[in-house]
């Protein structure tokens, strides 16, 4: 065998691992094709329009009105109660220098008025619980 | 077929569908209607105290054994008259009603009379809040023991029976413990009152002593006399009252069909605490 011989031997061998080692051109991944369906909106849209169930109807109709009237009270709710805990602090004005004082007599004042309510309060008495009249007597 | 090119068509309820959904509207506003109205009697059960909510009851129950009475009268002339066994079956029945309700009626009072106790502060005065509540709580049990045994009975020889202890038992337990109880919590409430009484014209006397003018001195000085003069008087009256409520006791009888308590306090500290109100403002005026 000559020495050009040996050298094309060579070659070939060296391509052959080569091409053993790399991965065969235009063999890629296996394409998994994912099956999108096909929905139109059209066909949704046409389908509630003309759902014929008025049973199913109703039955969410009074769901939806149940819902919707339970959260406009709870709203109107809240919204009353908000109102009670922002009203304004009225502070009325004074021509009188001495603060601390008017203070004091504002105390004052203000204790008096829920002791003149306690002292109303003092026409619910024993007679305003008078005891059931109830005939007892059951005989034949 | 795309989306854009595609062409929307509306289709129509048929007039089935149409007159279904209309049923299923006066459905929905009925169920809006009852919904509302249940609402607002609910958030007007809301509002009311425990108490108004006690004496509300009383009043149902009352309103009950006053329909009860009707039939049980009648069943009973019936029965007096004709003296067969149906109409002793229908007055047995009737009788039963009417002796259940009266237990509803007296149940009904003493919750009532003990949701008033919570109206006032019993630390201002020398009486035991829970004592009496343990007392009132023991009567409404023992009340309803003796209607459970009530509506196990069969005949109406058994029902007259038990409607003549019901009667002993409310004449000489239930009423005198309602009595005793009002009448304590009446003087609690006056214990209270005063305790306020004292406390402001302390506050008054003492911001009036620092801020009066010298020349209303002998004025501020009558004041303080008058007032003191006032919480004497009040004190002792008061003193009376807690007298005479330790002279209610168990022992005695109330007949169930007065509609008052015999020997009820004078409570006469009470005409002094309402002439208080302007005596503590008098003296501010001089300022």
């Amino acid at each position: 065998m000559k020495e050009q011989d040996t050298n094309l031997m060579e070659g070939d061998i060296l391509t052959e691992e080569v091409a053993s080692q790399s991965p065969p051109k235009g063999k890629t991944r296996p394409f998994i094709k994912l099956k999108i369906p096909n929905i139109k909106m059209s066909m949704i849209v046409e389908k509630i329009l003309t759902f014929k169930k008025p049973r199913f109807i109703s039955v969410l109709i009074l769901f939806l009105a149940f819902v919707l009237t339970l959260t406009a009270l709870i709203v109107l709710s809240s919204k009353k109660s908000q109102q009670a805990e922002t009203l304004p602090d009225v502070k009325i004005a004074t021509p009188v220098a001495n603060s601390k004082e008017i203070e004091e007599l504002r105390d004052i004042f203000k204790d008096l008025d829920s002791y003149d309510e306690k002292v109303n309060n003092l026409n619910d008495s024993i007679d305003s619980y008078r005891p059931p009249v109830v005939e007892l007597n059951i005989s034949f | 077929m795309s989306l854009t090119s595609q062409t929307f068509t509306i289709k129509l309820m048929p007039t089935k569908t149409l007159i279904a959904n209309r049923k299923s509207l006066i459905v929905l506003l009925v169920t809006s209607l009852i919904f509302l109205l249940l609402s607002s009697n609910f958030s007007l059960a809301q509002t009311l105290t425990p108490l108004e909510r006690a004496r509300q009851d009383y009043t149902f129950q009352l309103t009950k054994y006053e329909e009860s009475k009707n039939p049980y009268e009648n069943a009973r002339a019936n029965y007096l008259t004709f003296q067969t066994a149906v109409a002793k079956n229908e007055a047995f029945l009737k009788s039963q009603a009417y002796l259940l309700q009266i237990y509803n009626v007296y149940t009904a009072y003493l919750f009532l009379i003990n949701e008033r106790t919570n109206l006032y502060d019993w630390g201002k005065s020398s009486y035991n809040k829970d004592e009496l509540q343990i007392t009132i709580d023991e009567e409404i049990e023992s009340l309803e023991n003796l209607k459970s045994k009530t509506q196990e009975f069969k005949t109406l020889e058994e029902i007259v029976i038990n409607a003549q202890d019901l009667k002993k038992h409310i004449e000489t337990k239930t009423l005198p413990l309602a009595f005793k109880m009002l009448s304590t919590t009446d003087v609690v409430q006056s214990q209270e009152t005063f305790f306020d009484f004292q406390t402001n014209s302390q506050k008054v006397n003492d911001y009036a002593s620092g801020n009066i003018a010298e020349n209303y001195n002998l004025v501020l000085l009558n004041w303080q006399n008058e007032v003191e003069k006032l919480k004497k008087d009040t004190e002792a009256k008061i003193e009376e009252s807690k007298i005479a409520l330790e002279k209610i006791t168990g022992e005695m009888r109330i007949d169930s069909k007065s509609n008052d308590f015999p020997g009820k306090l004078k409570s006469a500290e009470r005409e002094n605490l309402r002439n208080s109100k302007g005596r503590l403002r008098e003296i501010l005026e001089f300022l």
